[in-house]
C-alpha cells in the first residue's frame, strides 16, 4: 500500500514529522501525493459499523428528501443555489454512499468527500433547525470529517493543526514555558495603568481558572492582558494552569477523535489538579464547543460534563454586569450604528443569544443596535467556520462564503460588528479586507475596557504635568 | 554607552533615515546591532501564510522564504553591514510593535531605534497604523528608551553634540531628563531644557493676558531651574528657556533654533486614544516634524549608565 | 573685486566641476571635503557664499552649518545646499537656496547671481 511521504494515514505526532509536513509550502507535494493515496476498505467499513450508529443511521435513512435543508444552508444559498450545495445531497453523496457502499470507495470519491466535507459545509448546524426530521447534517459531516482523517483525506493546514494539538496540546506552537512566560511578560507591561495586576498560574481552589486560544499568547498576548484586566477590575479570584491552558480544537475540524481526546483530557486534567469553582474561556466558539460541549464525550466522562461549570466568556461578562461587578460609564456607551454576530457554536449551539443580548443592553446606547437579518440561533455561520478560514485549498469557496456575511452586514448599515469568537472575527477582518466594506469590528474585551469604570482603588497614581 | 541597539525596520527606502541613524550609532560607541524585521502578520489558520506588513499580500513564510527575506536585507543595507563590528539579523513574523516588544524582551537593548510614521495616514487593515501603531505601543510598553527618526533631514546629523531636553514636568519627565543628561555629559556636548507653556490649555488665549502668559512663563522657568538645572551639578554647558504656544510646534522650532541632533521627550504612560487625538501626542507630532531623531523615555529601568569620565 | 565661494563636498568630482563652472563665470573658488577642512578655510578666509553638501563622512553638511553659525564672523555668510538626497530641501534651515545633484549649470548660476551678484 503505497502512502506518500507527507500524505498517509498516519497522524502527525512529533515535531519533527510537523516541521516536515510545515516545510511542504502550500501541500503542494502532500496534495499531490494524495492524489495515489490508496483507501483502506476494510479499515473504513470496519469502523462505520463500530461508529456509525443508531442516530447517524437513522438520519441517513430517514431523509425525505424534501429539501426544505437547503434554503436554510447559507453555502446553497451563495452558491446560486445550485443542486449540489443541497445539504442533503452533500450528506447523502458522501457518507450516505460510504454506508450503502460498505466502505467500497475510491481514491476520487474520498478527495471528492473531503471537498464537500470541508468547503461545502462549515459544520454550523444550521439546516437542523429547518429539518423537519431535525437530521443534523453538520453533525453528520463533523463524523465524515472523521471517517476522511482517519484515511488521511484531510486538507493540509489541517492535519497540521491537528498535530499540533497532538504535540504541543495546542493549535500552535507554544510550549508552556512560552506560556507561563507570556504571562509574566503581559503582567509586567501592564503594572503601569493597572499597578498590581497579576496574571496567578496554577493558583488552587480559585474562583475561576481561565482557558484561552493559543494565538493569543502567540500573536495577540494583549488579549490575555485584556482579560486579566477586566478580571482585575472585577476583583475575581483567577488564575490560569500552566498546562492545559488552551481550549481551542483544530482537531475537531481535522476529524482527528483522537487528537481531540487528547487535546480535552489535558484541559480537564488542570481542572482536576487546581480544582477551581468554575472555569471560563475566552472569546472563542469552536473551543467552546469542543471542550465544554463535545468534550466531555471525547473523554468518556460518564456525566457529559467537563470536571467544574465550564462556561463561554460572554456568560461571565454577562453576569459581570448584571452583579455590578463591572459597571458601563452611560457616557462611553456605543453611539454608533453597531450590530452582532451571532457565533454558531456558543449561539446556535449553546443558547447564548439572549445571554448576548444583554451585555448589548449595557454597551449600546439605545437605538444603535441593529439586528442582522436573520439573526440570534438563525444567524448564518460567518463563512469562515469549521476551519474554512484557514485551508489555502479551499479559499476561493471560503471567499464567496463570506458574501452572505458581507451582505447582512451591509443590510444593517452598521460601521461596527461585535463578534466574540476568534473565528468570526478572522472572518470578518477577511471580508473587509477583501471586499472594503468600511466596518470596523471588535472583541468585547476591548470595548469593556474602553467602556467600564474603573475603581479609584485600581487607579494609578495621578501624576503631575500636563498631557502631552 | 549604547552597549545594545535594537533597530526595527521594515526593510524599505522609508526606514533608510533611521537605518542611517542606527549604523550612525554603532559606528559611534562600538554597539552591537540587531537588525530586526517583522515581516508578516500571521493569515490565517496554521499554514505559513502571512500578510506581508509592507505590501499586504499573502506570502508562505516557510524557511525558504525567510531565508530570502534575510538575503534581501543584507542586500538593501550592505554597505551599513560591512562597517558595522557586530550585527545579526533577526525575522519575525507577528505584529510588528507585539514582536519588536518580544524581540526587545529577549536582547535587552539599550535602546531600540524606529523608524518614524508618515505624515499621512495608511488605509487598509495590515498596513493602516503598522508604523504609526508601532510608535505608540513600542515607545508605551518599551523597558529603555526609543529612538524614532521620521524625515530624512533628521538623519544626517552623523552624531549626538546638542540635545533638547523637553518637559511638561510629569514624573515620567524624571527618567527622560536623566538620559538626556546622561548623553550630554557622554558626548560631551549641550544640553538645551525646555519647556513650553501650553496656550491651548486655557479657555481662550486672548483672555489669558500678556502678563498672565509672562507670569506663567516664570513659573515654568522657576521650576525648570529647581526641578532640572540644579541637579546638573558640574556640567555647565546648557540653556534653559521657556515658551509658550502649542507644544510640538515650540519644540520643534527651538530644536530647530539650537540646531539641536537630539530631541529627548517624555512618553506618558496613559494611552492616547486615537480617537480623542486624531493628530497624536505631542510625542508623535515632534516625531513627524523634527530635523533630528526623537528619543522618547517613560521609564527609568534601562537608562544608558555614564562611562567614569 | 571677484567674489569668493566655498565649495564643501566630499565628492571630489563635483568639487572639480563646481571650481570650474563658477571660475568660467567669473567667481573665485576655494574648496574643502568636509566639515572640518571647511572650518579651517574659514579661519583664515571669508567667503561670500558658501555652497553645500549635506551627506559627508564624520562632519556631516548639518554639523558644519552648525560650527558655522556660532562663530560672529562668518554665521551671515549665505549657504546653498547641494546634494543628491530627495527629501532633503530644508535641512540647512537658513539656506538661501538648495539643489538636488544633477542640476542645471543654469539653476545654480542664477541662485548665486541673485545672492551674491556676478
Amino acid at each position: 500500500m503505497p502512502e506518500g511521504i507527507f500524505c498517509n494515514k498516519k497522524p502527525i505526532n512529533t515535531e519533527e514529522d510537523l516541521k516536515a509536513l510545515l516545510s511542504d509550502t502550500r501541500g503542494t507535494k502532500y496534495y499531490e501525493e494524495m492524489l495515489s493515496l490508496e483507501v483502506d476498505r476494510e479499515k473504513l467499513w470496519d469502523t462505520i459499523q463500530k461508529t456509525c450508529k443508531s442516530r447517524l443511521r437513522t438520519w441517513l435513512d430517514v431523509c425525505a428528501r424534501c429539501g426544505l435543508c437547503a434554503d436554510s444552508c447559507f453555502l446553497y444559498l451563495v452558491n446560486d443555489c445550485k443542486p449540489e450545495q443541497v445539504p442533503s445531497y452533500k450528506i447523502q453523496s458522501t457518507l450516505g454512499e460510504m454506508v450503502r457502499r460498505k466502505g467500497d470507495v475510491d481514491n476520487e470519491f474520498m478527495r471528492h468527500a473531503m471537498e464537500v466535507a470541508w468547503s461545502r459545509c462549515t459544520c454550523c448546524n444550521r439546516c437542523a433547525m429547518y429539518c423537519p426530521h431535525g437530521i443534523d447534517i453538520g453533525i453528520m459531516m463533523g463524523y465524515t470529517r472523521g471517517l476522511l482523517y482517519s484515511q488521511g483525506f484531510v486538507p493540509w493546514e489541517l492535519k497540521i493543526g491537528a498535530g499540533m494539538h497532538r504535540v504541543y496540546r495546542a493549535q500552535m506552537d507554544v510550549t508552556t514555558e512560552d506560556w507561563v512566560e507570556t504571562c509574566e511578560w503581559m503582567a509586567e507591561e501592564q503594572q503601569d495603568d493597572w499597578p498590581g495586576l497579576e496574571i496567578p498560574v496554577d493558583k488552587e481552589d480559585a474562583d475561576i481558572m481561565y482557558t484561552c486560544n493559543a494565538r493569543e499568547p502567540k500573536h495577540y498576548p494583549e488579549d490575555l492582558a485584556e482579560a486579566a484586566i477586566l478580571f482585575h477590575i472585577a476583583g475575581e479570584n483567577w488564575t490560569v494552569p500552566s498546562e492545559g491552558w488552551e481550549q481551542t480544537s483544530l482537531s475537531m475540524f481535522a476529524g482527528d477523535w483522537e487528537a481531540c481526546k487528547l487535546q480535552v483530557q489535558n484541559v480537564y486534567a488542570a481542572i482536576d489538579r487546581l480544582k477551581p469553582r468554575r472555569v471560563i474561556g475566552t472569546e472563542c466558539g469552536h473551543a467552546h464547543r469542543a471542550t465544554v460541549i463535545e468534550g466531555p464525550y471525547w473523554a468518556g466522562r460518564p456525566d457529559g460534563q467537563p470536571p467544574a461549570p465550564y462556561i463561554h466568556y460572554v456568560q461571565w461578562v454577562a453576569e459581570a454586569l448584571r452583579t455590578g461587578k463591572l459597571k458601563i460609564d452611560p457616557a462611553k456607551r456605543i453611539r454608533q450604528p453597531v450590530t452582532y454576530q451571532d457565533s454558531c457554536n456558543y449561539i446556535r449551539n449553546w443558547g447564548l443569544a439572549e445571554t448576548a443580548r444583554e451585555i448589548l443592553s449595557y454597551l449600546v446606547e439605545p437605538g444603535y443596535l441593529i439586528e442582522m437579518t436573520p439573526n440570534k440561533e438563525h444567524n448564518y455561520c460567518c463563512g469562515g467556520g469549521g476551519g474554512f478560514n484557514g485551508i489555502g485549498k479551499f479559499r476561493p469557496q471560503r471567499n464567496k462564503a463570506l458574501l452572505t456575511k458581507r451582505d447582512q452586514i451591509l443590510s444593517t448599515g452598521a460601521k461596527l460588528v461585535i463578534a466574540p469568537c476568534h473565528n468570526c472575527w478572522d472572518a470578518i477582518r477577511d471580508l473587509e479586507e477583501e471586499y472594503h466594506i468600511g466596518i470596523d469590528w471588535s472583541f468585547l474585551k476591548p470595548l469593556l475596557i474602553k467602556m467600564v469604570i474603573i475603581p479609584d482603588h485600581l487607579k494609578p497614581q495621578d501624576e503631575e504635568g500636563d498631557e502631552a | 554607552m549604547f552597549e545594545k541597539i535594537l533597530f526595527a525596520t521594515t526593510g524599505s527606502p522609508e526606514c533608510d533615515s533611521a537605518a542611517r541613524v542606527a549604523f550612525d550609532m554603532a559606528r559611534q560607541y562600538g554597539s552591537k546591532l540587531t537588525l530586526f524585521h517583522v515581516l508578516g502578520i500571521p493569515g490565517k489558520g496554521d499554514s505559513n501564510l502571512v500578510i506581508d506588513t509592507r505590501t499586504g499580500e499573502e506570502v508562505d513564510a516557510d524557511a525558504e522564504y525567510l531565508e530570502g527575506v534575510a538575503d534581501e536585507l543584507k542586500t538593501t543595507y550592505a554597505k551599513q553591514l560591512a562597517g558595522c563590528a557586530s550585527c545579526e539579523i533577526e525575522i519575525a513574523v507577528g505584529v510588528p510593535s507585539r514582536e519588536i516588544l518580544r524581540m526587545a524582551r529577549s536582547r535587552d537593548p539599550d535602546i531600540i531605534v524606529l523608524c518614524g510614521p508618515a505624515e499621512a495616514p495608511q488605509a487598509g487593515f495590515y498596513k493602516r497604523g503598522v508604523v504609526g501603531d508601532n510608535l505608540r505601543k513600542v515607545a508605551k510598553a518599551a523597558r529603555c528608551p526609543v529612538l524614532t527618526v521620521s524625515r530624512p533631514s533628521a538623519s544626517f546629523w552623523g552624531g549626538f553634540s546638542n540635545i533638547v531636553f523637553a518637559t511638561d514636568f510629569s514624573k515620567a519627565s524624571e527618567s527622560a531628563f536623566q538620559f538626556a543628561v546622561t548623553v550630554s555629559k557622554a558626548v560631551d556636548g549641550e544640553l538645551h531644557l525646555f519647556h513650553c507653556v501650553d496656550l491651548n490649555r486655557f479657555q481662550s488665549p486672548i483672555a489669558l493676558t500678556q502678563d498672565g502668559i509672562e507670569a506663567r512663563l516664570a513659573e515654568a522657568r522657576r521650576r525648570l531651574q529647581h526641578e532640572y538645572a540644579a541637579k546638573l551639578g558640574d556640567f555647565k554647558r546648557f540653556t534653559s528657556e521657556v515658551w509658550e504656544g502649542t507644544p510640538y510646534v515650540e519644540i520643534v522650532k527651538f530644536a530647530r533654533e539650537r540646531q539641536a541632533d537630539l530631541i529627548v521627550l517624555a512618553h506618558h504612560a496613559r494611552d492616547v486614544d486615537p480617537d480623542e487625538r486624531p493628530f497624536g501626542s505631542t510625542l508623535e507630532q515632534v516625531i513627524v516634524r523634527a530635523s533630528c531623531p526623537v528619543v522618547s523615555v517613560n521609564r527609568p529601568d534601562r537608562l544608558p549608565q555614564a562611562a567614569e569620565a | 573685486m571677484p567674489k569668493t565661494i566655498l565649495i564643501v563636498d566630499d565628492d571630489p568630482n563635483i568639487r572639480e566641476y563646481l571650481e570650474t563652472l563658477l571660475a568660467d563665470n567669473g567667481y573665485e573658488t576655494i574648496s574643502a571635503e568636509n566639515g572640518e577642512k571647511a572650518l579651517e578655510v574659514l579661519a583664515a578666509n571669508t567667503p561670500d557664499l558658501i555652497t553645500l553638501d549635506i551627506e559627508m563622512p564624520e562632519k556631516t553638511g548639518p554639523w558644519f552649518n552648525r560650527a558655522l553659525s556660532r562663530s560672529k564672523a562668518h554665521a551671515a555668510i549665505p549657504i546653498i545646499v547641494i546634494t543628491g538626497h530627495m527629501g532633503l530641501k530644508y535641512v540647512i534651515p537658513n539656506a538661501v537656496g538648495s539643489l538636488s545633484k544633477p542640476f542645471e549649470q543654469k539653476e545654480l548660476l542664477d541662485l548665486v547671481r541673485e545672492t551674491i551678484g556676478s
